[in-house]
């Protein structure tokens, strides 16, 4: 008997998700024609801040253990904040590479490079996710995911000059 | 029961039908060149649906003729639906072309585990099915429906990872086929389970299913592309020169 619940149960859950993602789609066909109201504003420095081993070390030297545990998962909680939306840009700018990339040679390179930066900043993002809730739970282990602010940098560069070929309504002034 | 009779024919009768419009909207709109195996499935799921239909309302065909028929068909277009499932794999992988080294790896994977869960499953399941036939038939339609579901079910979750785009048409083939697939997988594991191969209420629910996808391709066929892709994106104004170059200055000054 248990087969068939299994089998049942889960091809209700396909059908759930499969209408979730209809509609996902649906809300978000919206997002090329204006991208830079999708996109979450990040502030790079004060992440930078956030995931500084240096200021970690600082912090664990001068606080009691349970206090640094309490101040280390907020601060860990907020640097997740920030990676999810890291990863949300990315995935809207993979797009915008996309709708760019046969127009121009020019713009055709620069778009190129922003698709390639952008899914590679996606992955990273998403795996420094894993990482920063692992050190939410632990908060005593030592998280390393301060490239995450090289490569954002990185994907804005490559924004710029693709904004610069083609007009991107103000998309790089809300990364 | 006679009205829920009338209702399956009508059903069935309907799968043609809409498979037909579907085909020709596909011919008008030149779709079929870049989605062959689909069209050729649909083409066949329209000639077969209907072949059978006609043949379950002659008197003169019997029973094991109508089955001599059905197997070797549902084979044919089992087939095909795999097919067209390596054709919308092929496609996003060809769209997204910095994704190009992940696709084979990701079918293959997904093929070979998706196939020993079917497997696993079909070793599990204890069939009260009064007909050994049918009890094979249905334990092979679990299996297929649980490779397809699993099949496009991974590139869904691979895409939404990635927050990847898709065209229209081709989403709307992933989610009519994944939709169906699901409904069949739920069927046919309680008709295995429960001996329930002439069973009206899930006949109806199967043929509604496929009625159902085909009305999905309509709608994705005719439904504008929102994709973008060619360059030339809605609503974007003309470049601001200066303040582009502002910005890359305290980019670079970062």
């Amino acid at each position: 008997m248990i087969t068939p619940i299994i089998l049942v149960l889960a091809s209700a859950l396909v059908l759930i998700f499969l209408f979730r993602l209809a509609m996902g789609r649906a809300l978000t066909a919206g997002q090329l024609d204006h991208p830079s109201e999708h996109l979450r504003k990040v502030d790079v420095e004060a992440f930078r801040n956030l995931t500084d081993p240096a200021e970690e070390e600082f912090l664990r030297n001068q606080l009691a253990p349970a206090e640094f545990r309490r101040i280390q998962r907020e601060r860990l909680r907020a640097a997740a904040e920030y990676v999810s939306a890291v990863a949300s840009n990315a995935a809207i700018l993979l797009r915008v590479g996309e709708a760019c990339r046969n127009s121009t040679p020019a713009t055709s390179s620069s778009a190129q490079q922003l698709i390639e930066t952008a899914f590679r900043l996606r992955l990273y993002a998403m795996q420094a996710l894993i990482v920063l809730y692992l050190g939410i739970l632990w908060p005593g282990h030592r998280v390393s995911v301060a490239r995450i602010a090289e490569r954002y940098e990185q994907m804005t560069r490559h924004v710029i000059m693709l904004g610069l070929q083609n007009p991107l309504q103000g998309v790089s002034a809300a990364l | 029961m006679h009205w829920l009779r009338l209702m399956l024919d009508g059903l069935w009768v309907l799968t043609p039908m809409l498979e037909s419009v579907l085909v020709v909207a596909m011919v008008r709109r030149r779709v079929f060149v870049r989605f062959p195996v689909f069209f050729a499935y649909v083409v066949a799921d329209a000639c077969f649906t209907a072949v059978m239909f006609v043949m379950d309302k002659l008197p003169s065909v019997s029973g094991p003729a109508w089955t001599r028929v059905y197997f070797p068909g549902l084979v044919i277009l089992s087939a095909l639906q795999f097919t067209v499932v390596w054709e919308v794999f092929d496609h996003i992988f060809r769209v997204h072309s910095f994704l190009n080294r992940f696709g084979k790896p990701l079918f293959r994977t997904a093929l070979v585990a998706f196939f020993l869960a079917g497997i696993t499953a079909a070793a599990f399941t204890r069939t009260h099915e009064a007909y050994p036939t049918m009890a094979i038939l249905h334990l092979l339609q679990q299996t297929a429906s649980i490779l397809l579901v699993g099949l496009l079910g991974s590139l869904f979750i691979f895409s939404a990872f990635f927050g990847l785009s898709w065209r229209s048409f081709v989403f709307g083939i992933a989610l009519g086929m994944g939709s169906d697939a699901a409904v069949n997988l739920a069927a046919a594991a309680i008709k295995e389970y429960f001996g329930l191969s002439g069973s009206i209420y899930l006949n109806l629910l199967t043929q509604g299913s496929s009625n159902l996808s085909v009305l999905i391709w309509v709608f994705y066929l005719f439904m504008p592309d929102t994709t973008g892709g060619n360059g030339n994106m809605k609503n974007l104004s003309q470049p601001d020169l200066e303040d582009w170059n502002q910005e890359l200055r305290e980019i670079s000054r970062r």
